[in-house]
């Protein structure tokens, strides 16, 4: 339930989830709590819609964690995040904290320019595809209302880089601009 | 040097271009400092090109001299975990004819944004400029009402883009990066001159990602002619289309959907009046608006910000105009 300072904002997750020949496990967390954790058959491309609601903090940073884990490596295999909306506020899938498991003496026998484009995948250039095994991570801030933004000191970090910190707040009525808002 | 801006198009002789500040990653969480870092390296090199380029038109560019923002910031009032980078020096500078302010920003990490400039601004102000400093706000958590607007009116605060000069006048938002008192305390500067204030449920923020004039007459922009106030009535418009088809991937220079309010194409830098700078990523995402800009034999010369949607910053924003030819 709503109080002053806590809120109950709700999650919607579009992801698709592949792997050729054996099984893989997706976890998800929000602020650390599991929300779900699942293991999916090889073979098949799954499709999966997760809603759920949560209590989020008033002027807190929030992190929703995908940990993609499994027992054999292949190259056909992705966890691929489509949509991520809260509040029905668009969490851009785009903008995401990337940490792969990568061999490392495969790593050591690539080409500069090699380790160039991947590091371009892994950092930004993934549209949100993660086919490494590892942990991918969104954030975004809640707040009652805009009041909340001022000061807060969960996204002093963002506000360092001169980035704008991806608020969601308590009314979806609050936004204003059309690509802010999921449709789906 | 000299400090003289009337307008946003006439020929660039001068400018600020910010950079980068590696030691913020000091002041940055783990998980995310490789990223950052990468980040942070792949701009350093666009930066030094895009001054390369400033300079191939006989711009003189100057960047700032690089502090340790790892600092935390300790006032009375507030404390920080470190100072923002200066790599958007148009967010704390407002210059209208030879003054030149250093605004005061709702960011409390910006507090001392100046000292990065500051050999700029003491040259300038040798070489017979004004120069004023906003009072720095207190950022007093105690004073702050939760029913309180966006940025609270204790004390006068407004983004140097909250602003947009063109010669007369000065339009004016004083929503979402300012409030009433930094707006108050500009009029007061500039008495002589017309301040108009845009409606703030359209323009919000930063006047630069809203809109351009590239010439009297000719203006681009994201919205309706119809949401312009009479100055502009019978002015020419080019449309910015500020929706991406969707949130799709392109390549490695697109990869966000210009949230909050920030339309980057909106954001090129005028050379003078027949030449503006481009981020590279128009080629890829509006073909209209670089096709206008043709029809009004504008010559395109497209710059590498490669990570300007990361950001959130446009050309713009990057860099701050010092002398525009008057």
């Amino acid at each position: 339930m709503h109080t002053n300072f806590n809120l109950n904002f709700h999650h919607k997750i579009n992801f698709e989830v592949f792997h050729d020949r054996a099984p893989v496990t997706v976890d998800i967390n929000l602020n650390g709590s599991l929300i779900q954790s699942k293991t999916y058959t090889p073979g098949l491309v799954h499709k999966e819609k997760l809603i759920f609601d949560r209590e989020v903090l008033d002027g807190a940073k929030n992190t929703i964690q995908f940990i993609f884990t499994g027992e054999q490596e292949s190259s056909k295999k992705y966890l691929k995040i489509k949509n991520i909306s809260v509040q029905q506020y668009k969490v851009n899938v785009m903008k995401n904290y990337y940490t792969p498991i990568i061999n490392k003496e495969w790593w050591n026998t690539l080409t500069d320019s090699k380790k160039k484009y991947y590091k371009d995948v892994i950092y930004i250039n993934n549209n949100g595809i993660f086919g490494w095994y590892g942990i991918s991570e969104y954030e975004y801030y809640s707040g009652i209302d805009k009041a909340s933004r001022y000061l807060c000191d969960a996204a002093a970090e963002d506000r360092l880089l001169t980035m704008t910190p991806r608020f969601v707040y308590n009314d979806p009525a609050t936004i204003t601009l059309p690509w802010d808002k999921d449709e789906n | 040097m000299k400090i003289r801006i009337k307008n946003n198009y006439e020929q660039l002789h001068s400018c600020m271009l910010g950079d980068v500040d590696f030691s913020v990653l000091g002041s940055i969480s783990k998980n995310k400092r490789e990223k950052l870092k990468y980040i942070l390296e792949q701009t350093q090199e666009d930066l030094n090109n895009y001054k390369t380029q400033l300079e191939s038109y006989g711009v003189d560019v100057y960047r700032p001299k690089i502090l340790d923002c790892s600092k935390p910031v300790v006032t009375p009032y507030y404390e920080t975990i470190g100072h923002r980078i200066p790599l958007t020096p148009s967010d704390s500078f407002f210059i209208n004819n030879n003054t030149i302010i250093e605004t005061a920003s709702w960011t409390p990490e910006n507090v001392f944004i100046g000292m990065y400039w500051r050999d700029v601004t003491r040259q300038a102000f040798s070489n017979g400029a004004n120069w004023l400093n906003m009072p720095p706000p207190l950022h007093a958590k105690n004073e702050i009402d939760p029913m309180d607007d966006e940025i609270p009116n204790f004390d006068p605060i407004i983004d140097g883009p909250c602003m947009y000069l063109h010669d007369d006048i000065i339009l004016l938002s004083e929503q979402g990066a300012a409030n009433q008192l930094g707006t108050e305390w500009m009029r007061r500067q500039f008495k002589d001159q017309t301040l108009i204030e845009l409606n703030p449920k359209i323009f919000k923020g930063h006047l630069d990602s809203h809109l351009n004039i590239l010439r009297p007459g000719l203006i681009v922009t994201w919205h309706s002619p119809d949401d312009f106030p009479e100055y502009f009535k019978n002015w020419e418009f080019i449309k910015v289309e500020p929706l991406h088809p969707k949130s799709e991937f392109i390549d490695s220079k697109i990869q966000d959907d210009d949230y909050s309010n920030t339309v980057l194409l909106c954001n090129s830098l005028s050379v003078n009046q027949d030449t503006i700078l481009v981020e590279t990523t128009a080629k890829y995402n509006n073909n209209t608006f670089l096709k206008e800009l043709e029809k009004h034999k504008m010559n395109i010369e497209f710059v590498k910000f490669e990570w300007e949607h990361f950001f959130g910053n446009g050309l713009t924003c990057i860099t701050l105009p010092l002398h525009r030819e008057d």
